[in-house]
């Protein structure tokens, strides 16, 4: 499944104070051991889901994101964690990668593909069957699709907590079940 | 971008946020599930880490070369009672550059304003070449620049400590131009 797309420009910036170099500095001084197994967990999902023929390694596309986020082309801001941030930079950078690829093996248009003109047919086939795959991996778990989709929508935990009428525990419980999913349907 | 697919972004996002929020235990008990090696993981991204902040370091260093021939263009341009496009009448140069190279300094300054404010300003020939980054510098005279911008003040007439200043660092370039 497609982990990734394009990023949307529809979304807002988050408010916030943009970092100096000496704090990105700092961000990344403070990252821990467990923080590198997740930005590492993250970078290999993009690299082998996103990037197809010349894979990029795991390490070169966190590598790119924390030099880009250190020269100031991709701006921390420090409302969202540095984590995110880094997740948002590979993000942008895994897509790039990967539509330098798709030109190069791009067929002529066809009529199919005139149905959506900002998408190729390459991306509208695996977006439907991302959405077919996503479905498929949580079947039968409703409760761990409402939460991802109010999660998507940008919900906190206390907020999807509320909506959904569940306690802390039962939505620990629920986003434990989601990663494991994720990982071993994708890792 | 179709709804579908933007709402199949935002669900992967979502997942990814999930992760990033796991509990650390939680983390280390699903690598061991999938057989990963946890050990190996961080090094990589360590060392993908180390590798991004030492090659920001090299580039830290012209910028402060550039903050320091920032600071000499400003004092010796105010040494001479010259507004911005005063100096870059005299000199020949573009004043967007020159005020370029006195605020910001990320700013690449083209190699022929360089030589023609080396001789506006009467300075010995490299003087200004040595602070552009384009040759490489003893680490000392990095390090002097830095001092020098971080010394001087933005007032309009130099003080008597600022004249001092700007002799002492010409005087040091002068060094380093007979090299």
């Amino acid at each position: 499944m497609r982990m990734n797309m394009d990023l949307d420009e529809h979304e807002k910036e988050p408010e916030g104070r943009i970092a100096s170099q000496d704090e990105v500095r700092q961000g990344i001084t403070n990252l821990n051991d467990h923080d590198y197994k997740k930005l590492m967990i993250i970078a290999r999902l993009f690299a082998k889901e996103r990037i197809r023929g010349n894979v990029e390694e795991p390490g070169d596309l966190l590598h790119n994101a924390i030099i880009k986020t250190l020269d100031g082309t991709r701006k921390w801001n420090m409302s969202v964690s540095f984590l995110k941030h880094l997740d948002r930079v590979m993000e942008s950078d895994s897509g790039h990668v990967a539509e330098k690829q798709q030109r190069s093996r791009q067929a002529p248009q066809s009529e199919l593909e005139r149905e959506d003109h900002t998408m190729s047919l390459d991306d509208q086939l695996a977006v439907r069957e991302g959405a077919k795959q996503l479905l498929e991996l949580f079947d039968g778990d409703k409760s761990a699709l409402e939460v991802l989709q109010l999660k998507s929508e940008g919900c906190s935990a206390a907020e999807i907590r509320d909506r959904l009428g569940i306690d802390k525990r039962e939505y620990e419980t629920i986003t434990k079940r989601i990663r494991r999913a994720v990982l071993k349907a994708f890792y | 971008m179709s709804s579908e697919s933007k709402n199949l972004f935002k669900l992967n996002r979502a997942m990814r946020d999930l992760l990033l929020e796991a509990p650390d235990a939680e983390i280390d008990e699903l690598l061991e599930e999938l057989g990963e090696d946890s050990a190996s993981l961080v090094k990589v991204g360590k060392e993908a880490a180390e590798r991004a902040l030492s090659y920001s370091g090299e580039s830290c260093e012209v910028v402060d070369l550039h903050r320091g021939l920032g600071t000499l263009i400003q004092l010796l341009r105010r040494e001479k009672r010259l507004t911005i496009d005063q100096l870059s009448k005299e000199a020949l140069v573009n004043p967007v550059e020159i005020k370029n190279i006195e605020i910001n300094p990320e700013f690449d300054p083209s190699p022929r304003t360089i030589y023609q404010l080396e001789q506006f300003f009467k300075l010995r020939p490299r003087s200004l070449v040595i602070l552009s980054g384009v040759v490489e510098v003893h680490g000392d005279v990095r390090k002097e620049a830095v001092r020098f911008a971080a010394s001087s003040k933005s007032i309009t007439e130099l003080s008597r400590k600022e004249h001092k200043l700007l002799n002492g660092f010409i005087k040091i370039l002068r060094e380093h131009t007979d090299e």
